[in-house]
């Protein structure tokens, strides 16, 4: 529940800091019609404006990337591989409290063998690969 | 509001305003302050960043604190509250001993060692008196987590308060540039006190899972305190396999137990293999299996000490095998690439034990490593 909320938080201020950003691009192009046009006062404003929201606005986003990466690497499921000893059966299911490798967890659907977890591990969510 | 006004002063066109002026005196200044001012300036901008990663490190020490007294009260169903137990517990310390005359040190910090193992057990014990073993053992570990994170805390909260004390650049450096390191560190404790209150495997548990295949459906029986061994064949060889006995958190001693094992058949082991998590170098794969010579064996030393000294007075080769991992992966849960990494040393022990051995001779294979949520 905390991790979703603060998951919800991240994507805000990304999404905020993008909107600065579009500004800060705007802010930009204006100050460069500023300067053609010699109006050195609204160049400089814009200009300095513009450089401060980029810096602010990049800065956020990086670390919100950061703070979504770290909530990735906590958001690891941990599967409990359970195994039938007769006819190699596996089920897959999520870790819980009290399972641990070669405990008996009930009999094999398939051959009624016994049905022992094989290993415990943690999976990652699958990375997205880029195109 | 300042620019409004700024606008105002200035006089339209032209590069010479009084704006233009401003900025001018506004970037010799920044310079200006960064010449004779630009360590204060850093020491500043570090001190914000430390106070932000003490706060940090506190919620953290707090969280593992809670989640230590939840699963105490939740298993050990105490009748008093444990909370000023565990507060005793959190700030207990260990004096190593003295080293000015090295000889026999390792016998006198093996000695301490039990002693402070045999204390913090039974403190636990005394806190939750319904828990099982295993869950007595799960509960140690869990306390042993929040204790490190505490120690973390108050180490760095020393340091950055020391710094700001005495206003000195170094510490306040040293101590940020260390940082990233610490916080990974804390974090990754922070995950081990979850999987060890779950009783998750860990990382660290690559040996011990390796020794349970080798022993599974085997008989077993209590070698020395806390290690289980058990008796199979691979290729003609009579193997004994062991590990800590789990499912609880649990390292035991293998060093007294190879030993027990040697002397037990008279010095008539061809070779120990040793199976081990070990570090790996940044940019290494986790799960990556390597071989070496040596005693494979973390911890401060006793039990290499041990092994060591057992293998040279009957002059048994002793090899290691090992699962590359980092640090945070030793100590939260077991990722996929290590536990799937056992079946590979199983093949990798098969091989060295075809290559060095012949059929009949007595190999001791030991998974080294917390055994949490692993049996035998």
């Amino acid at each position: 529940m905390e991790a979703k909320r603060s998951g919800m938080y991240s994507y805000l201020m990304v999404i905020f800091s993008i909107v600065i950003l579009a500004w800060a691009v705007w802010a930009m192009y204006n100050a460069f019609n500023f300067q053609q046009q010699g109006n050195t006062e609204n160049f400089y404003f814009y200009a300095a404006a513009s450089s401060i929201a980029i810096v602010l606005a990049v800065s956020s986003i990086m670390q919100m990337r950061r703070r979504m990466l770290l909530l990735q690497t906590l958001a690891v499921k941990v599967l409990s591989i359970i195994l039938c000893a007769n006819c190699g059966f596996k089920v897959v299911r999520a870790f819980t409290e009290g399972d641990f490798v070669y405990k008996e967890v009930g009999n094999c659907q398939q051959c009624n063998g016994t049905m022992r977890i094989d290993s415990i591990y943690a999976e990652e969510p699958p990375k997205k690969t880029r195109s | 509001m300042i620019f409004d006004v700024a606008l105002q002063l200035a006089p339209t066109g032209g590069g010479n305003s009084l704006l233009s002026n401003l900025m001018n005196l506004v970037i010799f200044g920044m310079i200006f302050a960064s010449f004779f001012f630009g360590q204060q300036i850093q020491s500043r901008i570090a001190i914000l960043q430390l106070d932000g990663a003490v706060r940090k490190l506190e919620f953290i020490r707090s969280d593992a604190k809670a989640l230590a007294l939840r699963t105490i009260k939740a298993i050990g169903k105490p009748k008093d509250d444990p909370s000023p137990a565990l507060s005793g517990l959190l700030e207990q310390f260990f004096i190593s001993p003295v080293d000015m005359d090295p000889a026999g040190i390792v016998g006198k910090l093996d000695h301490l060692l039990d002693v402070r193992d045999l204390k913090f057990k039974a403190d636990v014990k005394k806190i939750a008196p319904e828990a099982t073993d295993a869950q007595a053992n799960n509960l140690e570990n869990l306390v042993e987590a929040s204790w490190a994170l505490n120690l973390l805390y108050k180490v760095v909260r020393h340091f950055y308060l020391l710094g700001k004390k005495t206003s000195s650049f170094y510490i306040i450096l040293q101590l940020q540039m260390l940082l990233p390191l610490i916080m990974q560190e804390a974090e990754a404790y922070a995950g081990a006190a979850k999987a060890f209150a779950l009783g998750q495997p860990v990382g660290d548990g690559a040996g011990a899972l390796v020794a349970s295949r080798l022993m599974r459906d085997h008989e077993k029986r209590e070698v020395d305190k806390d290690v289980m061994v058990a008796e199979t064949t691979i290729e003609g060889r009579r193997v004994m396999a062991l590990k800590a006995k789990g499912p609880g958190g649990n390292v035991g001693k293998p060093g007294d137990a190879i030993r027990t094992l040697i002397e037990e058949n008279a010095g008539k082991v061809t070779m120990v293999v040793m199976v081990d998590a070990a570090l790996k170098f940044e940019g290494e794969k986790t799960g990556e299996i390597t071989e070496g010579i040596g005693a494979a064996i973390g911890g401060v030393g006793t039990e290499r000490f041990k092994i060591e000294a057992e293998a040279t007075k009957y002059k048994i080769p002793v090899y290691a095998v090992i699962v590359k991992e980092s640090i945070q992966e030793a100590i939260t849960p077991m990722k996929k690439e290590i536990a799937e990494a056992a079946n590979g040393v199983i093949q990798r022990i098969k091989t060295l034990i075809q290559e060095n051995t012949k059929e009949g001779d007595l190999v001791i294979v030991a998974g080294i490593g917390n055994t949490v949520g692993i049996a035998q």
